[in-house]
């Protein structure tokens, strides 16, 4: 048996990677509540927060002007995509959106190859945030715990928003009936550009707080990719709420899974995702569809 | 960014050098017979994620073969590589060995990963080719899977993690107790680490011990802080790893992080571009290698002298020749020996020939072991180290980031593996 400690620690280590994965999927689930569209894009913007954040260290010196740059480039080419590619092949269906969202995956991961090449690049941990607190009896990194108070943060922020301000309840509206608020005059191809470029945006910070702790990386983007279907599936396709609480699930499954059993402990958060699937197909607050 | 078009033109130099630019030496060179070049067929990874491997691979092929054809060449003929992208799958590279031999009419093949050269042995076998690897580990290889076409001028996964465990039972500083064994789950991680535990289990000293072994996700985790966290709560002081890339790099930060307190046995701790991306957090650790650039023979001095001045501008990986790269050139320079010294071409009298045969790599002497073609070499095991503390002759990246020391040697017989426990039938 471990000390109370390592419990504790285990249980942090959860915390934190699925509050990481909550920011990566938080944008994802907005995007697909309000237009439907599973942009497997998503993982590649991400990809590119951490290499602008690469970029914009190397250049600067300053790790804090990567979270402005990266996502406003990033929102920048989140808007062109939505505006000149997705809205043109809208009225196919959504199978040729996805079809579109993947290719722009693969081309992205290429480009960064292309850029930046196929080594991995290293992005400091900023000062201030380097070294560790005591954490009962053993240490804690700083920057995981900037992680997930950024996290939590961006969370608060954005429901916040939903909930509280005009737009939150134009896009709300949106969502629950696109038609009927076009009707009231509207100008829902002008959320949509808005939503797709936020939610473009929250992939790039989320690149960006993710590169001093995984570094920019050709594969970071394919490699977050199942865990976010899990995240969405798990949560319910577009639910905000029921992201958080999946990810949160499968960062505690994936630490304490390795802690009792590590030779099964990748399969837990798919084993969870089929009883989902089984006893609520819609995910936990997914709306039937 | 410099890096990436000076790595382009790099590899096109190389390969050209290496392979396509055969033709105008011909015209040069009357000598050379109308038979035709000797070719090599190579499969390497030519896209996807770990082409970089690949290329400096072909960069390392590239420079063995020139100086093979610098030295009049092969009976008469030049040597040249043919590249094939094997996109690390075994069916690929079963489909592209056969293009290699039918329609390229290779002589022989090698190639880059255990299941790769799974494959290309046994297309090697079935056309009576020869296959040789410097980089395929399984034991199986030349063990229960053996073809007597199949030859390894390199170490095998138990002389591999042979090496760690007598660094750690007899050599290392400090008498390390406590071993944790954490690897990738794949037949490479398993068996390097089943190779460990046999070798430590014969060596251990009193009071060292294994206190947990455990296997983690190959190349997809993100967050390895669970492993670090149990691996700290069993008081682990040694960390014994096949992990590479990706795992490797982020096993070493976020441990360093997370602030366990270990010395890591890594098997492949020696490429820049992992190193550089470590960083600081790589130094104390160690790593072991039939070869390794940093080996203190004055032929490994020269060998890196002549590497250099061949490429005066290559990208970071293939600033010096690493491990695997030192292998490949090292692998062809032999089989151009004993190509010359069958003085022929013909797969049978090739094996006679190399079946028993001694060399002197750039690392030290090596000889062929007749009954499983497993190469029997000494090896070595080194430090990582701050720049500072690097010797000035072998501060081969200047002081921008911590590399490997000078090895320390470990002898052939201490390292080999008994032939009667290698499951070759024509070794019991």
């Amino acid at each position: 048996m471990f000390p109370l400690s390592v419990y504790a620690t285990q249980a942090m280590h959860g915390i934190v990677s699925g509050m990481l994965l909550f920011l990566v999927a938080s944008g994802l689930t907005l995007v697909f509540g309000m237009m439907g569209i599973l942009n497997i894009a998503h993982a590649g913007f991400y990809m590119l927060g951490a290499y602008l954040a690469y970029s914009t260290v190397h250049a600067t010196g300053h790790f804090w002007l990567s979270l402005l740059v990266a996502p406003i480039a990033v929102g920048a080419i989140g808007a062109l995509v939505e505006r000149f590619l997705l809205r043109r092949t809208h009225a196919f269906g959504h199978a040729y959106e996805l079809l579109l969202t993947f290719g722009l995956f693969f081309m992205i991961g290429e480009a960064v190859r292309w850029i930046w090449g196929s080594n991995p690049l290293q992005v400091a941990v900023p000062a201030g945030l380097v070294g560790s607190i005591p954490f009962l009896g053993s240490q804690y990194p700083l920057y995981r715990l900037f992680i997930l108070c950024v996290s939590a943060l961006i969370c608060l922020g954005m429901a916040a928003a939903l909930l509280k301000t005009r737009v939150g309840i134009v896009i709300r509206s949106a969502v629950s009936d696109g038609e009927m608020v076009s009707a009231l005059g509207v100008n829902t191809p002008l959320v949509s550009l808005g939503v797709f470029t936020v939610g473009s945006a929250l992939a790039a910070v989320a690149g960006v707080i993710a590169a001093p702790f995984l570094q920019a990386d050709p594969s970071m983007g394919a490699v977050i990719l199942t865990d976010l279907f899990v995240v969405i599936v798990i949560g319910g396709f577009g639910s905000l709420l029921g992201a958080l609480l999946a990810s949160l699930m499968i960062g505690e499954l994936q630490s304490f899974g390795i802690l009792w059993f590590p030779e099964f402990a990748l399969v837990f958060q798919f084993l969870l995702m089929a009883i989902v699937l089984i006893v609520r197909p819609q995910g936990l607050f997914g709306e039937k569809g | 960014m410099g890096h990436r078009l000076s790595r382009r033109r790099f590899v096109k130099g190389a390969a050209a050098a290496g392979a396509f630019a055969a033709a105008p030496a011909v015209i040069l060179r009357p000598g050379f017979a109308q038979t035709g070049p000797v070719k090599i067929g190579v499969l390497e990874p030519r896209s996807g994620p770990v082409k970089y491997v690949g290329d400096k691979h072909v960069a390392a092929l590239g420079y063995a073969v020139e100086q093979v054809n610098a030295a009049g060449g092969l009976l008469g003929r030049k040597l040249e590589i043919v590249v094939a992208d094997s996109e690390m799958k075994g069916d690929v590279a079963t489909r592209r060995a056969n293009d290699l031999i039918f329609s390229e009419k290779v002589d022989f093949l090698t190639g880059l990963g255990s299941t790769v050269g799974k494959a290309a042995s046994q297309i090697a076998a079935q056309n009576k080719k020869i296959f040789f690897t410097p980089t395929s580990e399984a034991v199986e290889l030349t063990g229960e899977e053996f073809f007597d076409t199949t030859f390894r001028c390199t170490v095998n996964t138990e002389m591999h993690s042979a090496l760690l465990a007598v660094y750690f039972t007899k050599l290392a500083p400090r008498a390390y107790e406590k071993f944790y064994l954490l690897s990738e789950d794949d037949n490479f991680g398993r068996s390097a680490t089943a190779g460990f535990r046999r070798k430590f289990a014969a060596l251990k000293r009193p009071g060292q011990t294994i206190v947990g072994e455990e296997y983690h996700p190959f190349q997809r985790l993100q967050d390895f802080g669970p492993y670090i966290t149990k691996v700290r709560a069993t008081g682990a002081e040694v960390v014994v790893t096949s992990d590479w890339g990706q795992d490797l790099r982020l096993l070493l930060q976020q441990g360093r992080a997370l602030g366990w307190n270990v010395k890591v046995g890594s098997f492949f701790l020696n490429d820049p571009s992992t190193l550089q991306a470590i960083g600081a957090d790589a130094v104390g650790h160690v790593t072991a290698s039939d070869y390794l650039v940093t080996a203190d023979t004055p032929a490994n001095t020269e060998f890196v002298k002549k590497w250099r001045a061949r490429y005066p501008n290559p990208p970071l990986e293939s600033t010096v020749p690493d491990l695997t790269m030192g292998r490949y050139a090292e692998c062809v320079r032999w089989l151009a020996n004993v190509i010359k010294k069958a003085g022929s071409l013909d797969t049978a009298r090739l094996i006679k020939e190399w079946e028993g045969a001694r060399f002197d790599m750039v690392w030290g002497e090596v000889e062929m072991r007749a009954c499983d073609h497993q190469m029997q070499t000494p090896g070595y095991v080194a430090e990582v180290m701050v720049p500072e503390k690097i010797p000035q002759e072998i501060r081969y990246f200047g002081n921008d980031f911590p590399y490997i020391g000078r090895p320390v040697r470990i002898s052939r017989d201490e390292i080999t593996q008994p032939a009667r426990d290698t499951g070759n039938r024509r070794c019991a």
